[in-house]
């Protein structure tokens, strides 16, 4: 198969360790043969472990795989948000992108509002490349490849999957196929949407206090679920304590994947498996004891002593 | 009843005017960034620092080449600036952090460099200023068939600033103090809940060795204010509180030191509780004496002298500005009253400095109780002396009739003298009013 | 040498002064191939006095200089050109960065070990002396660390003059020099005559065993190691011992620590009989004290105290002397402590014998199993097999195994995985018939956890229990589960009924590897999740050299499968046709 590259980049990525710009390079541009052939609303077969944000919690993502499984074994789709907020963007998207790349078929990473050129420049994954890599090239290669992302999943026809929720303008999953996706999140309209929006308590629609998306009731989820014949629609964008939380009746879950979001928010985190025969199970999971921010410590450090 | 000039002045209240750096203009045209927000000498007095809102540090050195023009020593020369600090983004918290620098600390020298601390609310940086050699090397000879070593010639000798090690991420809430140990060591930051002990040369682990938070934020009454370490042992600090406490911690008791070894507390007075009683009692700077035995804590309105073996009660307490008390109402509504001012030993722990509001400072005689009210300004140097007049403040219906009178409803609240430093072997004062840094000596 | 071998050497001087530190970098750590290509007269005349003027650089390039430099006695002529490397290095201990100027020393140290007493005396010791009175205080912090080189090996008048400048240091005004002092001590002891010892640095020791500074005080408590070796067991005793007393009263909790931290090596360095009579009180005391660093660090000796006392002392000394606190410590507030304590219970149980042990130390073991805090449980576990060593299989399993068996169950899944990891000891100790009567099915649970490592770690497990119990065990307790498990409909459970024949591929016999894996496996070979068709493959790798050379079925199968619609089953496939 000339098209499974070695398992060299991975095994680097994993260790926490970065590769160099030239390597990055490369990655990024078999990604994008690989995303480009991927649609708006890309089909997914299970079983498949659904997972919510990462926001470049390297350790956090580290034990999920150990709670969850390791690729190619456990089959997973992660709904967006993988650089920012956390310290280790870089080498967080890199080792996804380059599952993806060694896995396309087992692994399928959607775009998430972090996914852009704008937010990540106030959030932190541009100033870490800037860190790490002495210049932007890295940034731009990254967030260049994040145009390609698919924004939505479709689980066996049946569970949706995206990171933010639905749109005013969206009323079919066709609608979304035909959006024009190679670009820079939009600050408004249906890919905007998607990538922000929050489901409510409210029904109807409302105004997003985030500033782009828009707030969707049960009314909505129910609706729109019923029009396109799934039974699930599968959300992350939000913190959860208990790492996953369902609403609208069942109609929407959102799963959260980083652990202690922020390395403070205290909260647990949580993958979705589902299985061949798309029964879910929630695994709800910690941080993992050596983290990567700073340590502030109350037992006294060696050099202490 | 309105304070008295001293007829004849003391002469170890005398000061007089040696000089002034910064942009002369009016209030409102100064760009905020220029404010200076830190002062600091170093340990002999060579070198002087201050630190601005927008980030900078500047670095004075003693003129010790020729007499000064006033005809004293007490003159400081510029030496270099560098940006300490860049305004930054908290991604964790979605928050501005500004560049503003909160505290400046140099470490005792080592050798021909200098070394400083500078932290603004989030950042402690560790900074080595040198004087490099600039190389030139001789042409180069790239004839392949000998090789050559190159010639490297000095050229010229050039201030150099880097910034050696960044200690971040290890406070939840804004830094108000960083204090080195004369271990040459460890040194300590404190924010409003947390003093964290770290070692100079690790940046990549911090000891929480004070938490003070509670178990659910409602129950939270009081915030540390400022953190220091002794001047002589290196087991002890103390950190004062927003409730006008002062906690001194012994590390040798054990190595978390949530419980203090003293605490420094005065009674409230029942009958002076107001509304205002629990803000003006929050302290803003705690000091030990040069010799380590006393420590000063200022409060909004006074300054007081505790003798670290006496925890019920200062063994002297001073009225900075009395005569703001009736006007606590106003300075509420224009948040003056959160000011935080510095508190200053001389450098023979017999006086001590307190700054005021309308660029006045005032200097208090420990030994004679007397104090002096001066104000620093560009225009009240009298003579070819230059000694400063003492000021007096008028109040109520009392018509001011001199130049060095000021009433009380004049006084200008966007002039204050916040930091100050006295020199560690003279009496030179070093005042920062707003963009001005003022030096003056006795 | 030709012209052309010259070349790239004039590359590497050029990139010796090259803007880019990687490239500096990259020359500087080729010097020696440098000073190779130029000889050493060339070396000594051009190349050092260049480094020496190159000096100011970042500090990775000056470590590097530092390192290389430590190799170049051969390559500026031998050992009486030695002192030619000494000017860089001398200005390297001058720079204030810690690493750097350690780095230098230690060049330092390598060369002056290839000098001749002449030349330590001509070169080295005037060297010392410089940077022992340079006003730079990483001078003389540095200058603390070459005294080793000359002491005692120069002429009798300069020794005079090698004693005053260390006195010098260990009162230097700055508490880091004296700390370097301190830390340097105890190499020196160790070098020295033992009179020298005596005459020369105990006085400096006892001087800085009182110094003011907390700082300094830890660290030349170290040191008391090596005096303690070198000393007659009557200078210990009059000397050594009370200072160490008083040091373990300290008023500061870090020189109390010390004294804790190194008690095992002290004991071994004084031997067993002053020990019992000087030091165990002191030990004791540690066990109490206030802070809790110091008790765990206390706690932590045990072990090592234990192993160095004379066999005949050693139940008495424990069962008198530290036995009575062991309780209070393992109820510790701290669960530092405790973990500590957790961590060394089990050590103490061949001392003072299973009687004892029984009575005293299995109900703390029981108490810790089910300590609220998840790190202590943890810190327990893995000396479970151990203890059944020691107290035996019959009281082990009353007391022990109802609790192991709720671990199984814990809701941390990482104390879960710490017992997964100590099946294997405890089935070596329990012997199968307890071990199927109590644990196996616990085992064979874990292979349905929700949590991957522990199915995992769970699969490693079972193969090695299959190596301990054998085939028949295989046969009995395995057989049917993994028959269960590859026909359920839960897909997860198929793919662990592989993950379990891939880990066990190694321990199966070949019959049951033909009669039971190879018809499992090939089953899921045509399974509908594609993860369970190329672990099947991959499971089918596995065995090949057990397969029967027969069979007529694997090889069709994979060359089957290396045309499936999936790409990861391809690959596999492929993968796992090579072995056959």
């Amino acid at each position: 198969m000339t098209d499974i590259q070695d398992d060299g980049f991975i095994e680097i990525l994993r260790e926490c360790k970065q590769l160099s710009e030239k390597q990055i390079k490369a990655l990024c541009e078999k990604a994008r043969e690989i995303f480009m052939k991927e649609s708006n609303v890309q089909p997914v077969p299970c079983p498949v472990t659904v997972c919510g944000d990462v926001h470049g919690q390297f350790h956090d993502l580290m034990e999920l795989f150990r709670i969850g499984g390791d690729a190619p074994d456990t089959n997973y789709l992660f709904m967006g948000d993988y650089v920012d907020r956390g310290y280790y963007s870089v080498e967080t998207v890199s080792l996804l992108v380059a599952l993806k790349v060694r896995y396309p078929e087992r692994l399928f990473i959607l775009r998430g509002n972090h996914e852009s050129r704008q937010i990540t420049q106030v959030y932190g994954f541009y100033d870490e490349c800037l860190r790490k890599y002495g210049s932007a090239d890295v940034w731009t290669m990254f967030t260049d490849l994040f145009d390609y992302l698919p924004l939505t999943a479709l689980v066996e026809n049946q569970i949706f999957c995206l990171h933010g929720g639905l749109s005013p303008n969206v009323d079919t999953l066709d609608h979304i196929r035909s959006l024009d996706r190679f670009l820079e999140v939009p600050h408004e309209g249906p890919m905007c949407d998607l990538l922000w929006s929050d489901p409510d308590d409210r029904s109807g629609w409302g105004v997003s206090p985030r500033g782009a998306g828009y707030t969707f009731g049960q009314d909505i989820s129910e609706s729109f679920n019923l029009n396109n014949g799934l039974t699930l629609i599968s959300r992350a964008h939000q913190l959860v304590m208990e790492g996953y939380n369902w609403s609208h009746d069942h109609n929407v879950v959102t799963v959260f994947s980083a652990p202690n979001y922020c390395y403070r928010c205290g909260n647990q985190a949580a993958i979705m498996e589902l299985d061949d025969a798309l029964n879910n199970t929630f695994l709800q999971f910690d941080p993992a004891p050596r983290r990567g921010e700073p340590h502030v410590t109350r037992r006294t450090p060696d050099y202490f002593l | 009843m309105a304070d008295m000039i001293p007829s004849t002045q003391n002469p170890v209240l005398t000061w007089n005017f040696s000089q002034v750096f910064g942009d002369k203009a009016s209030v409102g045209e100064i760009a905020d960034a220029d404010i200076i927000s830190a002062v600091e000498f170093n340990h002999d007095g060579e070198y002087l620092a201050t630190g601005d809102k927008g980030g900078r540090v500047v670095l004075f050195e003693r003129n010790q080449t020729q007499q000064g023009m006033m005809g004293s020593d007490a003159e400081f020369r510029f030496y270099t600036e560098f940006q300490s600090h860049e305004p930054e983004f908290d991604y964790l918290k979605s928050l501005e952090i500004e560049e503003k620098i909160n505290q400046i600390k140099w470490l005792k020298q080592r050798n021909a460099a200098h070394f400083l601390l500078t932290t603004n609310d989030k950042t402690i940086k560790l900074w080595k200023v040198s004087n490099k050699p600039v190389y030139l090397d001789s042409a180069s000879d790239t004839d392949e068939s000998v090789v050559t070593i190159p010639n490297l010639r000095k050229q010229e000798v050039r201030t150099d600033s880097r910034v050696k090690r960044v200690f971040a991420n290890a406070h939840a809430y804004h830094i108000n103090s960083i204090s080195a140990n004369t271990d040459d060591e460890t040194f300590i930051s404190a924010d409003d809940l947390r003093v964290n002990l770290w070692n100079l040369a690790v940046n990549d682990q911090s000891f929480n060795i004070v938490d003070i938070k509670p178990a659910t934020m409602e129950e939270l009454t009081e915030v540390i204010t400022s953190a220091r370490f002794h001047p002589q042992n290196c087991n002890l600090f103390m950190y004062s509180s927003s409730k006008g406490a002062i906690k001194l911690c012994d590390m040798r008791a054990a190595a978390l030191c949530d419980k203090h070894a003293k605490s420094f507390e005065e009674p409230q007075d029942p009958d002076n509780k107001s509304f205002f009683s629990e803000i003006i009692a929050s302290i803003s700077d705690v000091q030990f004496s040069n010799n380590g035995r006393y420590f000063l804590s200022r409060d909004y309105l006074t300054i007081k002298v505790w003798d670290t073996h006496m925890e019920s009660k200062p063994v002297q307490t001073f009225n900075v500005h009395d005569y703001l008390r009736p006007k606590l109402c106003d300075l509420y509504e224009n948040d003056c009253i959160f000011d935080k001012f510095d508190a200053c030993w001389s450098n023979d722990d017999k006086q001590i400095l307190a700054g005021s509001y309308n660029n006045l400072f005032r200097v208090y005689d420990r030994v004679s109780q007397e104090d002096v009210c001066l104000e620093a300004s560009r225009d009240n140097i009298s003579g070819p002396t230059h000694t400063l007049n003492p000021v007096q403040i008028i109040s109520g219906t009392t018509q001011r009739q001199k130049r060095e009178q000021i009433h009380v409803e004049d006084i200008d609240y966007n002039l204050k003298i916040l930091h100050a430093a006295w020199h560690p072997s003279r009496n030179i004062l070093a005042l920062a009013a707003t963009n001005n840094l003022y030096l003056y000596h006795r | 040498m030709s012209d052309d071998a010259l070349y790239p050497i004039a590359v590497l001087i050029e990139e010796l002064k090259n803007e880019d530190v990687q490239i500096r970098l990259n020359s500087i750590k080729r010097l020696s191939t440098i000073a190779l290509a130029l000889g050493d007269s060339r070396t000594r005349s051009e190349l050092i006095p260049f480094l020496n003027e190159a000096l100011d650089d970042e500090d990775e390039v000056l470590l590097a200089i530092s390192a290389e430099l430590s190799k170049f006695v051969p390559l500026v002529g031998g050992s009486e050109f030695a002192h030619k490397i000494l000017p860089p290095l001398e200005k390297l201990a001058m720079v204030e960065e810690s690493v750097v100027h350690d780095k230098a020393v230690e060049a330092l140290c390598t060369i002056g070990a290839q000098q001749s007493a002449a030349h330590l005396e001509e070169f080295m010791l005037p060297l010392i002396q410089r940077l022992s009175s340079d006003i730079g205080w990483a001078s003389r912090v540095s200058a603390c660390g070459l005294f080793t080189i000359v002491y005692g090996k120069i002429e009798a008048a300069a020794q005079t003059t090698i004693k005053t400048l260390f006195t010098k240091l260990c009162s230097d005004d700055m508490p880091m020099v004296r700390r370097a002092a301190a830390t340097h001590i105890g190499t020196l002891a160790s070098k020295l005559t033992a009179d020298l010892v005596k005459t020369d640095l105990i006085p400096l020791f006892k001087k800085l065993i009182v110094d003011e500074q907390d700082n300094v005080r830890p660290i030349v408590v170290k040191a008391s190691v090596d005096f303690a070796k070198r000393l007659s067991k009557e200078d210990v005793t009059t000397l050594l011992v009370p200072l160490l007393h008083a040091a373990s009263k300290d008023r500061s909790w870090r020189v109390r620590f010390v004294v804790a931290d190194i008690y095992a090596q002290l004991q071994s360095a004084m031997g067993s009989e002053l020990s019992r009579s000087e030091l165990a009180p002191m030990l004791v005391r540690l066990l109490r004290d206030q802070e809790k660093e110091v008790r765990m660090a206390a706690v932590e000796q045990l072990p090592q105290v234990c192993i160095d006392l004379p066999q005949i002392d050693r139940a008495t000394m424990y069962t008198t002397n530290f036995l009575p606190y062991i309780p209070d410590l393992a109820a510790d507030a701290s669960q530092y402590v405790r973990i500590k304590v957790a961590a060394v219970l089990v050590t103490l149980t061949p001392v003072i014998g299973k009687e004892k042990s029984l009575e005293l130390i299995v109900p703390l073991y029981v108490k810790l199993l089910k300590d609220e805090v998840a790190d202590v449980r943890m810190s327990v576990i893995p000396s479970l097999s151990a203890l059944n060593n020691v107290v035996g299989s019959d009281s082990i399993k009353d007391d022990i195994i109802p609790e192991i068996v709720s671990l199984a169950q814990d809701p941390q899944w990482r104390v879960r995985l710490a017992v997964t990891e100590q099946m294997p000891g405890l089935a070596k100790a329990l012997g199968q018939s307890t071990f199927d009567t109590h644990l196996t099915q616990v085992v064979l649970t874990w292979l349905e956890d929700a949590v991957y490592a522990i199915r995992y770690s769970t699969s490693i497990c079972i193969n090695e229990l299959v190596k301990i119990f054998g085939e028949n065990w295989s046969k009995k307790s395995l057989k049917p589960l993994m028959q269960s498990m590859a026909t359920s409909d839960e897909y997860l459970k198929r793919l662990t009924s592989l993950f379990l024949c891939k880990q066990c591929s190694e321990s199966l016999d070949k019959d049951m590897v033909n009669s039971v894996v190879v018809p499992l496996v090939l089953k899921l070979c045509k399974d509908g999740v594609p993860n369970v068709r190329f672990n099947a493959t991959q499971v089918l790798g596995a065995i090949a050299p057990k397969v029967d050379k027969n069979c007529k079925t694997v090889k069709p199968m994979l060359e089957e499968l290396s045309k499936d619609t999936d790409v990861d089953v391809r690959f596999y496939a492929n993968a796992a046709l090579a072995a056959y």
